[in-house]
Formats: C-alpha cells, sequence, structure tokens
C-alpha cells in the first residue's frame, strides 16, 4: 500500500507540470490584461506598471520565472490585491472555504447517508418517496435558488439571521444548509442505490439467517458495501466542497476562495489564476487517491496495483 | 429499524432549532444608530487605500474619510471649502495659488501636516516609478508633465514648493478655474511621508504602507481594520482638526459586489446605504418604499462611440443619420423608474452656469437621418456594410443596444449585430479601436464642462474614436485662459457646437446614482458627483 501511495503522490508532479504550463499561457493568450481598465491607463505609466511586474520580459522567460518561483512555493504577488501575495490570499480565503465546505459535508453526509439508508431499507414505503423526493429536489433546484430563498424566509420575513456575512456563527447557517443541501441530495441516492445492491447480496441472507438484528445487518453488514459509489464521489466532491462554491459565496458574501478562483479569471489576475488552480489540481489528486485508498479497505474484493 | 428514525428526526430537527436559536435579534442598523457607525456598502474591494494609486474613482469616499486635500467641498453641492489649508490668495493673472495651512492640523499619529508633506506628495505621484494611473491631473502644474513622463528628473522644475512649513505654492502653466476643486481629490491628497518611507522606496507601489495599523492619514477617519472580502472598518479620527464636528464613531465599508446580494443585506438591517440599486427592484422600491430610494442626477453621459478612422462611420453624414433615428424619449421611456434624462448634447446641464443652446443641440428627425443616409451612398440602407454594437456583457447594456438596434433597424433599414464581450475584451478593443460602434460613457471627474470636453482632445488617452480637431482643441484651451465668465461658457458652447456636429459619439442620456438609504441617516446630500464627506453626517430616527 505504502509503493502504491508512493507511485501515486509521484504521478502529482508531472500532472501539475502540465496543468500549470497549461494554464499559464491559455491565460496569456486571453485578450486584456492586469492593467486593461475603463480608463485607458497613459502608455508610460502602463510601461512601468509592466515592468514592475516583469511582464515586459520575453514570455518564455516570464514562465521559467514562474516555474523557479513556485519551485520555492512563492505564488508571486497579485495584481488586482495589489499590496497583497497569492500565498496572502489563499492563506486568508482557503480556510474559511475549508470551514464551509467541512460544515456543509457533515450536513450532506448526516442527512445524506441517513434518508439513503431509509429509503433503501424502507424501499417503495412514503419513506422512501419522501427521501428519493428530496433527493431529486436537492439535485434540480440550483443554489442560487435555494440560497435566496432560505434569505427570504430565515433572514427577511422572521429575521432570525441576516442575510449575507461571515463574522459570527449564525452567519454559517444558511450557507452551510444551501451547499449542504445539495451534497446531501446527491449522497442520499448514491447510497440508496448502494445500499439496494447490497442488500439483495447472499451475504446479507446469511447474516439474516444467523438471526442478525436488522439493524446490525444494515449499520454492519450493508452500509460498508453500500457506501462504496459514495466514496468515490466524494473524492473530487470533497475537493470541490473545499476550494470553495463561488455561488454560495457570492449569494452570502462569503470571503471564501471560490470567488477568487472565478473572479480571478475576470480580473486578468495571471498569478491568482495559476496559485488557485495548482491548490484546486493539487487537492483533486490528492483526494482521489484518498477515495481509491478508501475504496480498497472498504471493498476487500479491489486490491492495490 | 428502531435507531435510524430517530436518527433522522434529529438531523432534521437540528437544523430547524439551529435557526430557532439565532432568533430575532438587534439589526447592525439599529446598532449602528444607537452608536453612531454606518454601514455603507461600497462594492467591489478596492485594490489598495493609496490615494496616489487608485484605479478607479468609485472607491473616492472611501478616501474621503481617511485624507483630506488643501480644500474638502460642501456636502450640498460641492463647492469647495477649506480643508488642510485654511485660507488661500490667487494671483490677479491666476497662474499662482498660495495656501495656508491650518495651524494644529495634525496627522493621525500627532505629526503636524506640513506644506513640505504636500510637495512630498506632489513628487510621489508625478514620480514615473509609482506607475500613478492618475498623475495627469497635474498637468496643469508647472513642469509637471515634463517630470511625471521622465523628461525631466529635477523635481525643483515643478510648480509646487513649500515656502515655509505653513505656506505652500502651486504654479501652473495655464489658468485653470476648477483647479480649489481638483486639489480635494484623491491624486492631491497627502500621504505621511515617514509611513510610506519605512516600508520601502517613496515611489515603490503597494509597498504595503496602507495595512491596519499601519497606514496614517489626515481626514476625519483612521482605517483600524480590513477584512479582505469583507469590509473595511475606520474610526473617528480625534485628532483631525475638525474633530468636533464629526459625529459618526464608526463607518464600515462593506465590500459585498453582487447587487442582489447588497439589496438583500439592506433590506434585513444590515447596511444603511447601498451602492447600486437592482434594476428588478427599482419598481417595488418605488411603489412600495418610495423613501428609502435616492436618485440623483450623476455627471455622467451614457453614449455610443464611432470608430471614425474606418468606413462606414469616417463619413459625417453616416454618423449624423444614426443620431437622427434615434429617439432618446422613448429609449430613455423603456427604463422606468431610473430617472434617466434623454442627451441631446454631450456636457450634463447645468454645470457652473453651463447648459449647451446651439443650434448644434441633437434631435429625432428620421426622414433626415434617411435622407443623410442615402447621400451617403446607402439609399434605404442598401449597400451597408456589417457593422456590430459592442458593449461589455451586462444586462443594463444589452436592454439599451437591443432598443437601439430597433430604432435604426426601424429608422434607417439596417440591421446592426450585437457583439457582447467579456469586461476586458471590450476594452482592449475600444483602446486598440478594434470596433466600429461601441458603448461608451463618460463620468466627469470635476465639476466644470473641461471636464467632459477635454476628452476629446487627438492626444486624449480616452479619445478611443479618432477624432482630431484642432480648432476644437483650441477652443476649450482659451476657454481656460478666459477670465469672465460668460465669454469662458460661450467658448465651451462653440466647440460643443464643433463636437455635436462632427459626432465621433453620440450622446444618448445622462444617467442618475441611485442608492437605497435607511431614513436614519442624516447630513448626506445627492449630488452629482455622488461624493459624499463625511464630516457632517450623524444616524438619528426622525
Amino acid at each position: 500500500m505504502l509503493r502504491y501511495t508512493v507511485r501515486r503522490l509521484l504521478q502529482i508532479i508531472p500532472v501539475l507540470f502540465v496543468i500549470i504550463t497549461a494554464t499559464f499561457f491559455m491565460v496569456r493568450f486571453v485578450p486584456g490584461g492586469p492593467f486593461t481598465a475603463e480608463k485607458a491607463i497613459p502608455p508610460e505609466i502602463l510601461k512601468n506598471l509592466e515592468a514592475h511586474y516583469g511582464l515586459d520580459q520575453p514570455l518564455w522567460r516570464q514562465y521559467l520565472n514562474y516555474l523557479r518561483s513556485i519551485a520555492h512555493g512563492d505564488l508571486g504577488p497579485s495584481f488586482k490585491y495589489s499590496n497583497r501575495t497569492v500565498n496572502e490570499i489563499i492563506g486568508d480565503k482557503l480556510p474559511v472555504s475549508l470551514e464551509l465546505g467541512a460544515l456543509s459535508l457533515v450536513v450532506a453526509l448526516v442527512v445524506g447517508l441517513t434518508l439513503g439508508v431509509l429509503a433503501a431499507v424502507r424501499r417503495n414505503s412514503w419513506l422512501d418517496y419522501l427521501a428519493s423526493s428530496i433527493g431529486m429536489l436537492g439535485i434540480c433546484v440550483p443554489t442560487f435558488v435555494l440560497g435566496p430563498l432560505l434569505v427570504l424566509y430565515f433572514a427577511i420575513h422572521l429575521g432570525w439571521v441576516n442575510a449575507s456575512g461571515w463574522y459570527t456563527w449564525q452567519d454559517r447557517v444558511l450557507p452551510v444548509l444551501t451547499l449542504g443541501f445539495v451534497y446531501a441530495a446527491y449522497v442520499m441516492r448514491l447510497t440508496r442505490g448502494g445500499m439496494l445492491e447490497v442488500l439483495n447480496q447472499d451475504y446479507i441472507r446469511t447474516a439474516r439467517a444467523k438471526g442478525a438484528s436488522e439493524t446490525r445487518i444494515v449499520l454492519k453488514h450493508a452500509l460498508r458495501g453500500g457506501l462504496l459509489p459514495v466514496v468515490s464521489f466524494l473524492g473530487p466532491a470533497i475537493a470541490g466542497i473545499l476550494t470553495g462554491s463561488f455561488v454560495i459565496e457570492t449569494i452570502f458574501q462569503i470571503p471564501g476562495l471560490g470567488r477568487e478562483f472565478v473572479n480571478s479569471a475576470f480580473n486578468r489576475d495571471y498569478t491568482l489564476v495559476l496559485g488557485t488552480v495548482i491548490l484546486y489540481a493539487s487537492l483533486i489528486v490528492v483526494l482521489n487517491l484518498a477515495a481509491d485508498i478508501a475504496q480498497v479497505w472498504l471493498n476487500p474484493k479491489l486490491k492495490f496495483e | 429499524m428502531p435507531r435510524l428514525k430517530p436518527c433522522l428526526l434529529t438531523s432534521t430537527t437540528a437544523c430547524f432549532l439551529l435557526l430557532t436559536a439565532c432568533g430575532r435579534h438587534e439589526t447592525a442598523v439599529e446598532a449602528g444608530n444607537r452608536a453612531q457607525v454606518l454601514h455603507q456598502n461600497i462594492g467591489a474591494e478596492p485594490q489598495d487605500l493609496d490615494p496616489h494609486l487608485m484605479q478607479t474613482n468609485q472607491h473616492f469616499n472611501v478616501l474621503l474619510a481617511l485624507y483630506e486635500g488643501l480644500t474638502s467641498y460642501d456636502p450640498h453641492d460641492l463647492h469647495p471649502v477649506p480643508g488642510a489649508a485654511d485660507r488661500w490668495e490667487v494671483s490677479a493673472d491666476g497662474l499662482s495659488y498660495t495656501f495656508h495651512l491650518r495651524a494644529g492640523g495634525q496627522w493621525s499619529n500627532g505629526d503636524p501636516v506640513t506644506a513640505q508633506d504636500f510637495v512630498f506628495s506632489a513628487r510621489r505621484i508625478l514620480s514615473p516609478g509609482l506607475g500613478s494611473p492618475y498623475s495627469f491631473y497635474y498637468d496643469i502644474v508647472r513642469g509637471a508633465q515634463d517630470f511625471s513622463t521622465g523628461k525631466v528628473k529635477d523635481f525643483a522644475t515643478v510648480g509646487i514648493r513649500a515656502v515655509d512649513d505653513r505656506t505652500l505654492r502651486i504654479e501652473l502653466r495655464q489658468p485653470a478655474p476648477y483647479l480649489l476643486f481638483l486639489l480635494g481629490g484623491f491624486a492631491f491628497m497627502p500621504v505621511h511621508r515617514a509611513t510610506v518611507e519605512r516600508h520601502g522606496a517613496f515611489d515603490a507601489p503597494y509597498s504595503g504602507w496602507t495595512k491596519p495599523g499601519e497606514l496614517v492619514g489626515n481626514g476625519p477617519f483612521v482605517l483600524s481594520d480590513w477584512k479582505p472580502g469583507q469590509e473595511i472598518i475606520v474610526q473617528r479620527n480625534p485628532r483631525y482638526w475638525d474633530a468636533a464636528r464629526v459625529r459618526l464613531q464608526a463607518i464600515h465599508f462593506h465590500l459585498i459586489d453582487n447587487l442582489d446580494t447588497e439589496e438583500r443585506a439592506f433590506r434585513t438591517g444590515q447596511l444603511h446605504l447601498t451602492e447600486y440599486v437592482p434594476a428588478g427592484k427599482l419598481k417595488t422600491y418605488h411603489d412600495t418604499q418610495p423613501g428609502l430610494l435616492q436618485i440623483a442626477p450623476f455627471f455622467h453621459t451614457y453614449f455610443y462611440g464611432f470608430n471614425t478612422e474606418k468606413p462606414p462611420f469616417n463619413d459625417v453624414r453616416v454618423r449624423r443619420a444614426f443620431s437622427l433615428a434615434l429617439d432618446r424619449e422613448r429609449l430613455v421611456a423603456s427604463q422606468t423608474g431610473l430617472g434617466l434624462q434623454p442627451a441631446f448634447t454631450y456636457v450634463p446641464p447645468g454645470v457652473d452656469g453651463y447648459s449647451y443652446d446651439g443650434n448644434a443641440r441633437l434631435r429625432f428627425d428620421p426622414a433626415e437621418a434617411r435622407r443623410l443616409l442615402a447621400e451617403a451612398g446607402y439609399p434605404e440602407g442598401r449597400g451597408f456594410p456589417a457593422v456590430e454594437i459592442t458593449f461589455a456583457s451586462n444586462n443594463y447594456h444589452q436592454e439599451i443596444a437591443e432598443i437601439m438596434q430597433q430604432m435604426w433597424q426601424e429608422n434607417l433599414g439596417l440591421h446592426l449585430n450585437l457583439a457582447i464581450k467579456e469586461g476586458r475584451v471590450y476594452q482592449e478593443e475600444r483602446v486598440h479601436r478594434q470596433y466600429l460602434l461601441a458603448r461608451a460613457g463618460w463620468v466627469g471627474d470635476y465639476l466644470d464642462p473641461h471636464a467632459f470636453l477635454s476628452v476629446y482632445f487627438a492626444d486624449g488617452g480616452q479619445n478611443n474614436t479618432g477624432f482630431a480637431n484642432p480648432a476644437y482643441e483650441q477652443l476649450v484651451r482659451r476657454a481656460l485662459d478666459e477670465r469672465d465668465h460668460a465669454r469662458r461658457l460661450a467658448l465651451y458652447r462653440d466647440a460643443e457646437t464643433i463636437l455635436l456636429s462632427d459626432l465621433p459619439i453620440i450622446p444618448l442620456f445622462f444617467e442618475t446614482s441611485r442608492h437605497l438609504v435607511q431614513p436614519s441617516v442624516q447630513g448626506r446630500y445627492p449630488n452629482l458627483l455622488d461624493y459624499h464627506p463625511y464630516q457632517g453626517m450623524w444616524l438619528e430616527n426622525k
């Protein structure tokens, strides 16, 4: 297992190199630059600004310089937030996205797993229909509809929480529920499907025949196998949920990384685009690996190779 | 399933318990009204709080809280009032200004504000190394342009010097009746030398001296915190010379950049003041709570610009035909509730007593439009090349463009396509004149017709049309030298006649500023530039 993990981790390096190279050149070929503005900057001043950021050098040299600096862990200065570096911005904003993501994940797992298991165990009962409807709803209703609806009711109508912001624990409630609900829907549907398949297996019948209690069968025997589809979904999903959600962060004015990820492209903030891409790519690769390891651990039929 | 059901019940009820636990609480606005803490949204996050490195004038109000130039603004109509200087003299030829700084003027760290501080600040913003986009405001100062473009290295050649600690002299290369107004603006705000130099070379951009705890200013408030993506907080500055008049204890500048999120925050009592009003909500506020809506004329003309160097718009008859075919009243009427005024001139009327009344005033005359188009070689629009209306992706601009498209179709028989571009692509194409017809607009930086008319100088950085007319430029420049007010306005009128006859741009309407304002906000007045000094503002439910 150790060898497998090390080999997979080493594969990250060429993957990241390709991603960095492709992103570096792609953002440069987009029309407009970080200093393009409604009120055009005088050409002499533009020259000074470009020199300050090293943009006056040939592209290949800028690329080599960039590779050299990220090898030292330095993602460079941001163009938009000029007095801060990309490292500082990620350091400031990633924890916010992590908090939002982790809390939403807890909601998604608690609600999704519970509903999924219940729906599978009580298949075709009202409980199943209710859970499946909630699951369908969660997948169909986009966050930019659900979020404002929750705000309308709980913030504007009842006045229990603020409509936006990220200051007190109360501010966490609505965004976490909104984001959590969407993922809960996926988790619920995958759990239900996985569980249904497992519950028909021979070893479950064996367990029943041996007189194991229903609770024990579901929680100990079936759930382990039933979770497999959820686990492979969670790898990339966690990467997405942790690096922040553009929509949720915009609706609730949360100072997370998701908005920077999107806005940096609009701002042509070259270094911030690259910084967030590198972070996101690394997370996806690592979490996919974690999901693969978890799969093997959960499923005796699989082996590391 | 004895254990699973309680589990489900617990998880669902937990969410509701969590919410009910929040309960109805005192809103930020209510608490702010009690404690004199203003919550204002300013939209997108400023790049920096360095007045010499502002990229847009959108965040000027924050700077007005932190710094004060030689002059300041009257909150009602923005006429210049004493700021860091308590009095000044102007020489008879209008070329030399002597400012007397007030005794006891202090920086927020207790250092005295001196004339040398203003000289240092001017040298800093004019230094090519700093790369300030607004150093051109100094172009009227003797020698400033040569210094800022690097032609001259010696700052002593620039007409700004300290006579003594409290006397500053500014010498101009030509009279500028709007100088006192400019001096209150961000480019002329002073920065604290010791603080700037502690963080790097005096002309090093973005050295970090503007961070909370570091920034030293001379305005009515001091920076106390900047939470990226959330808010910038400033506290009342007890060392400000007029602190006795400052009633607000603190201002929270929120950084909500989404219009709908902002409106919801206003509705739940998190904001006293919004930066915008979403177009879709205007009618609702108008019908149900008009008292919260503040719509005021803004020194902003919305227009379309031509590329006058390429056919078909290199022919003035085509440009005139395009303008004559527009029913501006109908265009404005389509945007209910925004308070827009149709623009039959370029300079918004009423500034410094100037309203264009010459015979080149724009009008709606579809028959004449068709005649001119035929004369230019396109009878009934036949043979007209493919033309796109270029604009940046935005619902508002798109609605306007669609109406324009329809009017040109109806009145000229021309079908123009819409070219919706991503923001920076649109700007890039305009700067490099890779367009034929594009949306544009101009917000005057100071209350003088010159702020609008000087844009269309041949070498003007914002003139993207190819328009170049020496007679026009001469008239605008002569107006600055003219000491007689009526004759000055007459020169502006003659210049605008040239512009409106040649039509490198077609003005469509005059914009408004639009905000939502809680009734407790007092001492804040709508004005043409939407500048709001905080000295006289307070919060009180009346």
